[in-house]
């Protein structure tokens, strides 16, 4: 478990110049933590729950006497210790002198002290990332929250499944799970309290649902779930090498999503597509050696010649929203999706972005690359994106260095300004790619991550089918082509409406594409053109939905199970 | 102004539970009042009436006898009323 109720600490030693900002850290730690309890408090208070304004004030008094603090700040000092392992040992010792006096309310008190000492820890964890790479056998993880890099260095063998709190269907860290074919059941809110390491749980990432402490009879189910949905897997595995082409004859261009040149490997051997979205940014969270340019351009090298002879769209660093890489400066904001992320940032920090482009160029001498920049709004600033482009092609032409200097170039449309100014960039591109996950939650204006709020995150809202129509008919008018690379590609429920908006590429995590191409298989286009004719002249979400269900009902029932 | 002065005196824990975390809680909150230093002593552990963690270490049974120490100002006031929230049994019973 992660920031769960049993958190492990490891033990590291920390060098002479380290122990104060150890020590400043802690301080910090137990900052958050007092506020967190004086909330807590004041709520119980309001609620007149006295037994537990009586615990809570006693846990804000020890964080507040002073003797806490000093004793673990003088420990790290002396014994060059992480905090968390210092505070950690420091309250099992308290805890174990109290235990000796052998009165029960003592003991029972040791609760309140260990319980205080995970708050604190949860705190100092919050800064200090839980190694997630050696895992001790095949487990569930169950997490607040995980954030891309937890994903990326998580030990893949061993997750059998992962639950969190936080987090929604299309939050990066569903993502992720899909992308690795784990199962995942994520903004479950207040799980954490309700498991406790080793407990046996079923996740059930289809329905979205945790089984906690399952009964003989859950088992039972799942276990024969598991044979039916393998029986399934094994037939749509069979298929996949069969075009992706509608009953009528429309051929479908399927590609992959994909963040890690291992899963480009992958993806040669069981999928034969091309990638329609290589996040970059993945590259730069496992560590800070790929944000030189050297690195970087191995890294896309290795990808082009793995999805040879098909083509790769590599998207420039999206960073920023709810992707933040340590080692780059990106300040907190208030307002992280509302801010400085993706092409802003790149055209601020232009030394981070002229490397990037640069090896992107480079490996494109070495087979299909296509470029792709996230998060453009305004016509400036892919006026301004593509002169650097052109400059830097410029620099590697005078230094006699090779690439392709009339690779395809796109732009993510996930912006609903970008979206209704189509027509007027559509000049300026090769192609479109839409966003659907950012588009959406920025239409709706509602954070996808939050659970409280999820129920409007709509992809059915009949303004989304309007507007990826309309920039579906800017593209064709300048003779462009449109992609789409959001989950909506790979939800089956949504695929007859994408193909019917004239959406010709659908890229997606791997794992869907079995499942997206079979049901491609079974689509009428003219049937689809008429469902996206009937939802466009639809009011609400859930009409569009209506029909997009009756839809796959008709053609590939056992997809809504 | 008060002269500053040291006042001891030796109490008897007579909740049946001890010094546990509650009646801990409600020393230092008292002890807290005043401005005197405030100590308490017990099988040789000496510890500052003002922190929970200190006091909790004492470890103090029903019954243990111990010497609390107040040094300043208030030194009068804060012996007087800590003894009489040892008799009152810090409410419990």
């Amino acid at each position: 478990m992660v920031g769960a109720s049993v958190v492990s600490v490891r033990e590291h030693e920390l060098a002479e110049g380290q122990l104060e900002d150890e020590a400043r850290r802690f301080r910090t730690a137990l900052n958050g933590a007092r506020n967190e309890l004086e909330k807590l408090r004041d709520r119980a208070r309001a609620e007149g729950n006295g037994e537990l304004v009586d615990i809570l004030e006693m846990q804000v008094m020890l964080i507040e006497d002073g003797m806490l603090e000093a004793d673990v700040c003088q420990r790290v000092r002396e014994t060059k210790r992480n905090a968390g392992f210092v505070l950690k040992t420091y309250v099992d010792e308290f805890c174990e002198c109290l235990a000796k006096a052998g009165n029960s309310r003592f003991t029972e008190r040791t609760s309140d002290i260990q319980d205080l000492s995970l708050r604190i820890l949860r705190k100092l964890l919050g800064s200090e990332e839980a190694d997630l790479s050696e895992l001790p056998g095949p487990c569930i993880l169950v997490a607040h929250d995980l954030s891309p890099s937890d994903t990326a260095a998580m030990d893949r063998t061993n997750v059998l499944a992962f639950v969190t709190s936080m987090g929604s269907r299309t939050s990066h860290t569903a993502i992720m799970a899909r992308a690795l074919g784990i199962p995942a059941v994520v903004g479950l809110g207040e799980v954490l309290s309700e498991v406790s390491e080793g407990d046996p749980l079923i996740v059930d990432g289809a329905h979205g649902k945790l089984v906690l402490a399952p009964a003989e009879n859950d088992l039972a189910h799942y276990r024969e779930r598991i044979v039916q949905e393998t029986a399934w897997r094994t037939k749509l595995a069979a298929n996949a090498m069969l075009p992706a082409e509608t009953r009528d004859g429309f051929h479908v261009s399927v590609a992959a999503n994909v963040e890690l040149p291992e899963e480009a490997e992958k993806l040669r051997e069981t999928h034969h597509v091309g990638i329609g979205l290589f996040r970059t940014e993945f590259l730069f969270v496992n560590g800070g050696s790929l944000s030189d340019e050297e690195a970087q351009y191995a890294a896309y090298r290795r990808v082009v010649e793995a999805i040879s002879p098909h083509s790769v769209i590599f998207r420039t660093l999206d960073i920023g929203g709810d992707k933040f890489l340590s080692h780059l400066d990106v300040p907190i904001e208030i307002n992280p999706f509302l801010g400085m992320r993706a092409i802003r940032f790149c055209l601020r920090q232009e030394d981070v972005f002229r490397t990037q482009l640069r090896a992107i160029l480079r490996a494109s001498a070495h087979g299909g690359v296509r470029i792709l920049f996230p998060m453009i709004t305004a016509l400036e600033e892919l006026q301004r994106t593509l002169e650097i482009l052109a400059e830097v092609k410029a620099d590697l032409k005078r230094e006699g260095i090779p690439h392709n200097p009339d690779l395809d170039v796109g732009i993510m449309i996930e912006v609903p300004a970008a979206a209704l100014i189509a027509d007027k960039l559509a000049p300026h591109v090769d192609f479109f790619s839409i966003g659907t996950n950012d588009l959406v939650q920025y239409m709706m204006a509602a954070d996808r991550s939050n659970p409280d709020i999820s129920y409007l995150y709509q992809p059915g809202h009949p303004s989304v089918v309007r507007l990826l129509d309309r920039v579906v008919q800017a593209a064709n008018e300048h003779g462009r082509w449109v992609g789409i690379c959001g989950e909506m590609a790979s939800e089956p429920l949504f695929v007859p409406l994408v193909l019917g908006l004239g959406i010709h590429e659908l890229s997606m995590s791997p794992v869907a594409i079995p499942v997206v191409k079979d049901l491609v298989r079974d689509i009428n286009m003219l049937e689809a053109e008429e469902l996206v004719t009937n939802a466009m002249a639809c009011g609400s979400a859930e009409e569009v939905t209506g029909l997009c269900r009756d839809f796959v009902e008709r053609i590939a029932p056992e997809l809504l199970d | 102004m008060a002269q500053s002065q040291t006042v001891t005196a030796n109490l008897q824990v007579q909740n049946e539970f001890g010094l546990h975390a509650r009646p801990v809680t409600l020393i230092v909150k008292l002890a807290k009042t005043f401005s005197s230093c405030i100590s308490i002593e017990h099988g040789g552990t000496v510890s500052d009436a003002k922190s929970i963690m200190a006091l909790l270490l004492l470890a103090a049974d029903q019954g243990t006898m111990l010497t609390v120490t107040a040094e300043g100002h208030d030194a009068g006031e804060a012996i007087e009323a800590i003894e009489q929230l040892f008799s009152d049994k810090f409410g419990e019973d």
